[in-house]
């Protein structure tokens, strides 16, 4: 480069680049500020967010003691109006496997994993989570149609993991009520 | 044309002085490719969010 000739990032041409890259640069920033923003906003103010505390089970006890025993499973009404459906997953099926449950309704979904981490995911609905070994998993939705609603478990478990689905059946909520004055606990099979 | 003319012949410093000049005027089209590009990626986030995670939210 001859003495004459300017460095190259001193030409005209250079300093529009970099003036485009720097505009393009906080354009970016911006976008993703925004991103940040509307993510905070849909936990602080929709509430989709993860369960708000943490609480643990000992998973090589789940199925002989507590609420996670096979008798307590399935879907139960709280004394608030309100209904519990307590689900396990396990290789490679969860229980129920069909999950009864009436439309509105605030549906609190409790549940556990005695063996290997398992998806668990409401198609159809925000109800997406994962089922961790030694810890309840929370989570609650609302369902407005009557209807089914496919539960396939979205994190690979093992050899069988494409098998392993369950489904959560909407019914009116009078008629759900009707069914669970006979019965404490109720799934699809009633 | 994707690309700007140069006169076919000339010397180096004439080519040189029309490179200079056809980057001093901006990279439009680049601009404008990845600006099209950036706006349907958040263009369809934004969709995803307003009219399917949006009204699947509830508040227990």
């Amino acid at each position: 480069m001859s003495e004459e000739t300017p460095a190259i990032h001193e030409t005209p041409g250079a300093r529009v680049a970099a003036r485009v890259e720097r505009r393009w640069v906080m354009l970016s920033l911006f976008i993703v500020a925004l991103f940040v923003v509307v993510a905070a906003f849909a936990g602080i103010h929709q509430a989709a967010m993860p369960q708000a505390r943490v609480e643990t089970i000992s998973p090589a006890r789940l199925h002989l003691g507590g609420e996670f025993v096979e008798t307590n499973l399935g879907s139960a009404v709280e004394p608030d109006g309100s209904v519990t459906v307590r689900v396990v997953g396990q290789q490679y099926s969860f229980t129920p496997q069909c999950m009864l449950v009436p439309t509105d309704t605030l549906i609190t979904f409790r549940a556990a994993s005695p063996d290997v981490i398992h998806g668990f995911l409401i198609e159809g609905t925000n109800v997406n989570t994962m089922l961790v070994p030694g810890y309840v998993s929370v989570i609650a939705a609302r369902f407005d149609e009557p209807g089914e609603h496919l539960m396939p478990c979205h994190e690979f478990c093992g050899v069988g993991h494409e098998g392993m689905w369950a489904k959560v059946k909407v019914i009116d909520k009078a008629e759900f009520l009707k069914m669970a004055d006979l019965k404490p606990r109720l799934s699809c099979v009633e | 044309m994707i690309n700007s003319p140069l006169s076919p012949s000339g010397a180096d410093e004439a080519r040189d002085a029309e490179i200079e000049a056809i980057v001093e005027s901006g990279p439009y089209g680049a601009i404008a490719l990845a600006g099209i590009a950036t706006f349907l990626v958040v263009a369809i986030w934004f969709a995803f969010y307003l009219f399917v995670f949006t009204p699947r939210a509830m508040t227990p």
